[in-house]
């Protein structure tokens, strides 16, 4: 009850305890809408390193390749490495704590070497001394994987995470890996971090050592679709050939989720194949959801919200004051600071929709904000 | 473009997509199970009345809710339990002799004045149960004072006072504490019998419904101050008896534990409050018990405690 474990962040959920994503934890990546691969070169066979690349080089490859964070923000990568900050450490987030994924899980246990490369070559594109991969601890076989190429390089390390959501936010990361938090209004790099997605390390690898850009990325298809999987998709691929791919939704009452479930966003409900957009380079997966929602009832105090918000919010208060449109007392809530994890609704007994009101809140703010100035 | 996502919004559900298997409904349905080893306590003890007691004040309550809110047009919320729970915890705050007219309009007054009008469930900053208790005590004092021995005692509704009463009028307590802690002693319904209560309060926990340490906090305050300031002499108080007699347990586990919207560390301080209060109520008021009391003022002070605990704001400088 006092004090908290090593490695953690406070706050935070557990969603399901890993059991989610037994539907494709074992489905090895196929590909889909790919076209035949050549033979693998080199740095996807062994860990080669970024070879005689300079700093300056790779950003510049970087910038001509066009990589973009593949985590879910999608935010430029060279643009991320070409700060004049010190970076002293990089953590590569392989936490994947969204429930049901497990894109980046194959990738790790199938792309261990390229994941590698890609990891010392944004080392060096972040001039930082040390890298560490951050993997929950119910992914032991990717850290395992890992480790076996690791073992000769000193400054990089694998370290596995209790599992908790929401571990593989940026900042969340940032506490739990190194017990340091990231100033309110300030980037990671502020305080001498960079944060990089295990899927941008590949193609960071693929870019600089296969001189490839990156147009494509695996999706998780899972929940209620008759054959779940993960998928090795070029970008603009068509959700719809992908889910009809996996033979469709079981669920007559579902809703198509665009990412996790926790994140994601609602892209259909009561999916009947038709068309509902395509898949970009932060597409990590397609979820189907059987339900239609739920019905909101009246807050019972209980304080749920307020003990699992990881930026330490009073997720309660916000909804009070956005419903009653008082901006100023949102701001001094700090709804600013709002992560958009959706723990405070998930943990919500009487179902009221928190999150969503919590960033709609931080949004107007910033939008106020913006107009005033 | 706002405009676009917000229509676009309206069609498709708000994320997160996942949500927590526990509801209001649940939960309130969890403390009617709690609650159910200290009713058929009841029911050993003082005969099949606690049980008619009980159900007269669970319809009371749920009727009174929903014919408010079917009548103001509220949504209506006798589904999640929350107004049954107000109803049997009524119950037991009461003695097996309450007569049935003066149940039901403690039970209307309870969801009335201590639920609906302040807000409906989650608005109600007191515990609507023991306002109710409060407003029998209030009306019809003489009532509510009528304790009988319980029918294991061999006698047939012999009115007796009290181990806390016996103790304010200056009396020795003629129970040992195994009855007191098994129940056979005079009392309110759900009060008498900690060995149940406390199995309820187990599950409530095991369940993770309630915070453990805000009860325990609480019941230590009460023990701790109670015995220090004995009316026989400092740090004279009798522990066992302290813990085991009037409401202690019945409040501890399920009145103050009623959610009162703070964090943990507010939480420890909300308990070391009401403790405080309940111990001054029994050493120094002319009532024999405090539970009541304390918990109802803790409630009322839980606004100026909130001041308080500060949380930490992820990059927030404190």
């Amino acid at each position: 009850m006092f004090g908290r474990k090593k490695n953690t962040f406070p706050g935070g959920i557990h969603p399901t305890d890993g059991r989610d994503k037994m539907q494709t934890y074992d489905k090895p990546i196929q590909r889909f809408n790919m076209k035949e691969p050549g033979p693998p070169m080199d740095y996807e066979q062994q860990v080669t390193g970024p070879g005689d690349h300079k700093r300056q080089e790779i950003l510049e490859i970087l910038k001509e390749k066009g990589l973009t964070g593949m985590g879910g923000a999608g935010f430029p990568t060279y643009l991320k490495y070409s700060t004049d900050k010190d970076i002293d450490v990089i953590l590569i987030n392989g936490a994947e704590c969204e429930p049901f994924l497990t894109c980046d899980y194959r990738l790790m246990l199938e792309c261990a070497p390229a994941v590698i490369n890609g990891v010392l070559i944004l080392k060096r594109a972040a001039g930082a001394g040390k890298a560490i991969i951050c993997i929950e601890d119910n992914k032991k076989k990717a850290a395992e994987r890992l480790r076996e190429f690791t073992g000769g390089i000193s400054d990089v390390e694998v370290l596995l995470l209790p599992t908790r959501y929401p571990q593989g936010g940026e900042r969340q990361l940032i506490q739990a890996v190194l017990g340091k938090e990231v100033p309110k209004g300030c980037f990671p790099a502020d305080v001498g971090v960079i944060v990089s997605n295990v899927a941008t390390a590949k193609a960071a690898a693929d870019a600089v050592l296969g001189k490839k850009k990156p147009e494509s990325r695996v999706v998780t298809v899972t929940g209620a679709v008759k054959s779940p999987g993960n998928y090795l998709t070029s970008v603009g691929t068509s959700l719809r050939d992908l889910l009809l791919h996996c033979e469709g939704v079981t669920a007559e009452e579902n809703m198509v989720i665009l990412g996790g479930p926790m994140t994601g966003k609602c892209v259909a409900v009561n999916w009947d194949g038709g068309e509902i957009g395509e898949v970009t380079l932060t597409t990590a997966g397609i979820v189907v959801i059987p339900g239609k929602g739920w019905e909101v009832q009246p807050c019972i105090r209980c304080g749920a919200c307020i003990r699992c918000c990881p930026a330490g919010l009073a997720p309660v208060n916000i909804e009070t004051a956005f419903l009653k449109e008082e901006w100023k007392l949102c701001e001094e809530l700090y709804a600013s600071e709002c992560i958009a994890c959706g723990c405070c609704s998930y943990v919500c007994p009487a179902r009221r929709e928190l999150a969503y009101h919590v960033i709609e809140a931080r949004n107007t703010i910033r939008q106020r904000r913006d107009v005033s100035q | 473009m706002t405009e676009m996502v917000h229509k676009e919004k309206q069609v498709f559900p708000p994320g997160p997509y996942l949500r927590a298997e526990r509801t209001t409904g649940g939960i309130m349905k969890d403390v009617c199970i709690a609650l159910l080893p200290a009713l058929l306590g009841a029911v050993y003890f003082f005969g099949i009345r606690a049980l008619d007691l009980a159900g007269v004040s669970v319809v009371t309550c749920v009727l009174t809710e929903y014919i408010w809110q079917k009548a103001t047009k509220a949504q209506v919320t006798v589904g999640d339990f929350s107004a049954a729970v107000t109803g049997l915890l009524l119950a037991m705050n009461l003695p097996v002799t309450v007569p049935y007219e003066v149940l039901i309009a403690a039970g209307i007054f309870t969801i009335l004045v201590g639920k609906q009008l302040l807000g409906g469930i989650g608005n109600n900053f007191v515990n609507p149960a023991l306002l109710g208790r409060l407003f029998v005590m209030t009306v019809w004092p003489a009532k509510v004072m009528q304790y009988v021995l319980p029918l294991t005692s061999g006698a047939d509704s012999v009115t007796s006072a009290t181990v806390l009463g016996t103790i304010k009028s200056g009396g020795e307590s003629p129970y040992t504490y195994w009855q007191m802690f098994v129940g056979a002693v005079p009392g309110s319904l759900g009060e008498t019998s900690k060995l149940f209560l406390l199995a309820g309060f187990g599950y409530l926990c095991y369940k993770g419904v309630v915070n453990m340490w805000a009860a325990l906090i609480y019941t230590g305050t009460v023990t701790l101050l109670t015995f220090i300031f004995a009316p026989g002499g400092m740090y004279t108080g009798d522990i066992l008896q302290n813990v085991l007699s009037g409401g202690l347990i019945l409040g501890a586990c399920f009145m103050l534990t009623d959610y009162m919207f703070v964090s943990r560390s507010g939480k420890i301080l909300y308990a070391l409050t009401a403790g405080a209060l309940t111990a001054w109520f029994r050493l120094y008021s002319s009532y024999p018990e405090g539970v009541c009391f304390g918990i109802l003022t803790a409630n009322c002070l839980t606004g100026v405690l909130s001041l308080f605990y500060h949380r930490h704001v992820y990059g927030v400088k404190d």
